[in-house]
């Protein structure tokens, strides 16, 4: 790395300050909010681009409409089962009016991803991510403490298992490789002696418990540190590694930018959060309101996964699905929210697509288009659109869907669940 | 909409006269008909309480909002009122048969798609003929209605597309096939013409040649018919309700009456032949059976079936598919009941006269109250020998909950505490969760499982297995006080509306919640939606039904007493 790609990597997440219109605006909200309807692009258009990066991760001024819908669905939480805790998390996801929250905590899901397969109780998962949500947003090292005492995050890499004269390596491992470090940035002498430092850190009835009597007090060595070190030592010293700031950081860039930064911004973006002190809310305003986010190699560049196209899709028209089962076509689709398919979550990208998921994406448009024909017109659009063709292509494409489906869809005199259904089908529908 | 379907459905929610006389309205149709539905006077349906509630639900959901505004339209098009034809063909009285088209090249039936002749009859032919003036005068400033002028024998109807339409005196015909019209326009013509009025009393009366309805797909007659009640029924449990109930063959019919408040189905089945299987049909007790029931009894299905034959001669009584997951589950039982034959020694124990007993669960001196509440399950059953049935009764539960505990454990899950309960001299062993995990307190819901609470007890020669501890001891002592209620014929259910709505009410949260996940409404329509529905089961008072076998049929009776609702 030259000093002239850091000098390009500092200009890159400088404050946007081009153009900020609509298509800037619809952008914005596919990144932050799963999409959004007209009226939202055009409120977030006179804020400007700073201001809007911070009103789209910002809670709400007045919350207590969603405070009455989570209410209502309180009763159900103790269920505990996975299709309705999937039902409930999608119902969220598409009626928080500052639907970012949903969004981060889907993304550290996937970070910190833990399944419920292994685990055994939904209740456990759904506080899980219950404290991802609330932490999320705030600096990594509390949801790094967080998780490493989380119940769920005990059983499903066995910290039971760990103790004093067994220490289990599971946890420790898969903190440094997956969680903070990523591959290369220490040794396995590290993680023998991280594991040592986690023995005693159990799970006892849906809780965690500090057992002493397993608890390894013995000194230890790792990445630069020495001494009696507990877990927390453990956290610590993986924060202090220049590699946690690049290794989260550009995984963040990865998720709310593009897919292909390279070094030198990756670089850049990894010293700003560790300088922040791991302000994850800071790092990501500074992203989404950055010049690379709104260069053209970032627009449509991410690959949606199953539960942002679905979600991204109902909130833009205002669609009422049925979450039950919408959980379950996204799950068919691959991505079961609560049981990612191993710890290091779901790989993403192009691997979203193939043969059978085009099928299966085809399939949930054309539910969503059952959907949609149930519902008034204009609780889909706000008011009976003249020409349905067109405010389906605002609301679903921000106006990109190609030129020759439009026509045809005109020529054709197709009804609105039939246009929407070849709306969410082109390529530009699946690209965020 | 298709017309069909709901004219099936018709036939099903009404239900059989004696076969029509010749004279009667019946005489217009033409022979081949797969169900028959007659009407006396569409007037006295609305008019009945029945009718009352579901004009006003309609109402209620709008569904006439559409009409009204379509007639209202009509009249200020063409200055003439299609109200007063409505009026006359749906007040007056109402035959209408239903028949299998036939496929092309062929003489079979097509069950895929059927035919409906339907015959009003207004008692009124001058307002017939005014009004239907005025449907020609709509039709004509209709230019998108391809309506065509016709005569059969010189007789004028209308046609357009695959419907007909004709009136003769104060008749209208109506069919969506023009043979079916024409025919019965021979059959008028050739001296059906001075048909009478039938004099059947009731609301409604309903004939179905069950031998027409073998095809696999009438989906509407699936379920009730032989595809699924037939005598091979894969489900175990739905062949062991349902199974023999189609037998016999022949037709059925049936009669739809209301008084006040109360609603009555009658059906007679074809009758069950001698020979028909002693699983299904074990000889009738000496003495009527009645089952114990409690004050939060909600629901009571009543049941005799030979258990030891059914699940001895599975192999004839269910299909080959089923077996499998049948060996497997007689394998489990071997094993739950120590090795003992579930047939003869499990099984065989049983009467033939059992019931499943559902109730309000309290919550009473349990660990926790769960958000959501469930209703507990009991089935009943007097014993052949209780002293030895018992002591393997309470073995198999001890073995059963040891599986269950075992499997909690290996996800995690605390186990449930096995224990004897003494209640009124009698030890009712129960397995109870303990309060902790999942229990409730520091701002948690107690958890679903905090339903369940598995008991068993034997007691004056009953067996009582249940979901719920509670429940069964509360059956325990219905049983020591005589609280019971009549078990009718092979199969009877009896559901009291006002204790479920009490079971409803105590979910009203966890239903809005369910709501809003399914239909994506937000709490307060869900809550309205919920609100609705409770309302509905308010408006009822009690559904009971009984299927009992006959000499010449095999009766079923539905009885439906609603809440008096009026201000």
């Amino acid at each position: 790395m030259t000093r002239g790609s850091f000098a390009a990597a500092d200009a890159a997440l400088a404050a946007y300050d081009g153009p900020f219109g609509e298509a800037e605006a619809a952008h914005l909200l596919r990144r932050t909010s799963f999409g959004g309807t007209r009226d939202e692009r055009r409120e977030i258009v006179e804020l400007g681009p700073t201001r809007a990066a911070i009103d789209r991760t910002s809670p709400p001024d007045d919350e207590s409409a969603y405070a009455r819908v989570l209410d209502a669905l309180a009763p159900l939480a103790s269920a505990d089962t996975l299709e309705i805790s999937q039902s409930i998390w999608l119902t969220r996801m598409l009626r928080d009016p500052r639907p970012f929250r949903e969004l981060l905590t889907l993304f550290w899901h996937g970070h910190f991803a833990t399944s419920v397969t292994k685990v055994g109780r939904t209740r456990l998962l759904v506080k899980q991510v219950d404290m991802l949500r609330e932490l999320g947003q705030g600096p990594f090292g509390e949801l790094v403490t967080a998780i490493s005492r989380d119940p769920a995050m005990i059983v499903w890499l066995d910290g039971n298992a760990n103790r004093r004269h067994h220490p289990n390596e599971n946890y420790a491992r898969e903190l440094m490789e997956l969680f903070t470090l990523g591959v290369g940035n220490y040794t396995e002498d590290d993680v023998l002696e991280a594991a040592r430092a986690f023995t005693g850190w159990h799970e006892h009835n849906g809780r965690h418990r500090f057992n002493a009597h397993e608890h390894d007090e013995g000194a230890k060595t790792l990445l630069g540190r020495s001494g009696a070190l507990g877990g927390e030592d453990v956290i610590a010293a993986c924060l202090e590694q220049p590699a946690c700031g690049r290794f989260v950081g550009g995984k963040l860039f990865r998720f709310f930018v593009h897919p292909h930064p390279d070094d030198a911004l990756i670089e850049a973006v990894g010293a700003r959060y560790r300088e922040s002190g791991y302000d994850t809310l800071a790092l990501v305003r500074t992203l989404v309101g950055s010049r690379a986010f709104y260069s053209p190699e970032a627009r449509r560049s991410i690959v949606k996964s199953p539960v942002l196209l679905a979600v991204g899709a109902a909130r833009s028209l205002s669609l009422r699905p049925d979450t039950t089962e919408l959980a379950d076509r996204l799950s068919g689709l691959g991505q079961s929210l609560y049981a990612p398919p191993s710890v290091k979550g779901w790989d993403g990208g192009r691997t979203w697509l193939n043969a059978a998921t085009l099928i299966g994406r085809a399939n949930l448009a054309a539910e969503l288009a059952r959907r949609a024909a149930g519902q008034p017109v204009e609780e889909l659009f706000g008011s009976a659109p003249a020409d349905h063709v067109q405010a389906l292509n605002d609301a679903l494409l921000d106006g990109d869907a190609p030129r020759p489906l439009v026509e045809a869809l005109r020529r054709d005199s197709l009804d609105l669940p039939t246009c929407l259904r070849a709306m969410l089908s082109v390529p530009e529908a699946q690209l965020s | 909409m298709h017309l069909t379907p709901v004219v099936l459905g018709l036939a099903f929610l009404l239900p059989a006269p004696p076969p029509a006389a010749d004279d009667a309205l019946s005489a217009l149709l033409p022979e081949g008909r797969l169900a028959e539905v007659h009407v006396p006077s569409g007037k006295a349906v609305w008019d009945s309480e029945l009718g009352r509630r579901i004009h006003t639900l309609l109402e209620d959901q709008g569904a006439f909002d559409e009409l009204q505004d379509g007639l209202a339209a009509l009249r200020m098009v063409t200055g003439s009122d299609p109200t007063r034809l409505i009026e006359l063909v749906l007040g007056g009285e109402l035959e209408l048969g239903v028949y299998p088209t036939v496929r092309k090249n062929s003489d079979k039936p097509d069950m895929r798609n059927r035919k409906v002749l339907a015959v009003a009859r207004t008692g009124d032919a001058d307002g017939l003929a005014l009004a239907m003036n005025a449907l020609d005068a709509v039709l004509a400033a209709s230019p998108d209605a391809k309506v065509k002028n016709g005569r059969h024998r010189k007789q004028p109807f209308l046609r357009f597309d695959d419907a007909s339409l004709a009136r003769v005196d104060d008749m209208l015909l109506f069919a969506t096939d023009q043979h079916l019209l024409t025919g019965a326009l021979d059959r008028w013509l050739d001296g059906a013409s001075d048909v009478v009025a039938t004099p059947f009393e009731g609301l409604a009366s309903f004939e179905l040649d069950t031998r027409l309805f073998r095809a696999k797909d009438i989906a509407l007659l699936r379920t009730p018919t032989r595809k699924l009640l037939g005598k091979r029924l894969a489900n175990p449990l739905a062949n062991l309700l349902f199974g023999g109930l189609t037998v016999g063959e022949g037709t059925l019919h049936g009669t739809l009456t209301g008084s006040g408040e109360e609603i009555e189905l009658d059906v007679c089945l074809p009758p069950v032949p001698d020979d028909a299987p002693r699983a299904w049909f074990p000889p009738e007790p000496a003495t009527t059976t009645a089952m114990p029931v409690t004050p939060d009894t909600l629901a009571v299905l009543s049941l005799r079936r030979d258990l030891a034959d059914w699940w001895r001669n599975r192999e004839t009584y269910m299909p080959d598919g089923a077996q499998p997951a049948l060996a497997k589950a007689d394998q489990n039982m071997a094993l739950i009941f120590a090795g003992q034959s579930p047939a003869e020694d499990v099984f065989g124990q049983a009467s033939t006269e059992m019931a499943l007993i559902v109730d309000r669960q309290r919550f009473e001196g349990g660990p926790a109250v769960p958000d959501v509440r469930l209703p507990a399950f009991c089935l009943v059953t007097p014993l052949r020998d209780p002293a030895q049935f018992t002591p393997t009764l309470s073995v198999a539960f001890q073995t059963l909950m040891g599986v269950i505990n075992t499997d909690r454990a290996q996800n995690s899950k605390a186990p449930f505490l096995l224990d004897t309960v003494p209640h009124e001299g009698i030890g009712v062993r129960a397995a109870q969760l303990l309060a902790g995990a999942g229990s409730g307190g520091m701002g948690e819901p107690a958890a679903i499982d905090f339903n369940f609470s598995p008991a068993v007890a034997v007691v004056d020669g009953w067996a009582l297995v249940g979901t719920s501890a509670e429940q069964v001891r509360r059956l325990v002592s219905a049983l020591h006080a005589g609280e019971m209620t009549e078990a009718r014929g092979v199969l009877s259910a009896h559901i009291d509306a006002e204790r479920v709505l009490d079971a409803l009410e105590d979910n009203r949260g966890a239903l809005i919640a369910q709501e809003m996940l399914d239909d994506g409404l937000g709490p307060e329509e869900a809550a309205a939606e919920v609100d609705g529905l409770l309302g509905l089961v308010a408006g009822v008072h009690s559904v009971a039904g009984s299927l009992t076998r006959q000499d010449d049929c095999l009766h079923a009776d539905f009885d439906l007493v609603l809440n008096d609702i009026s201000p």
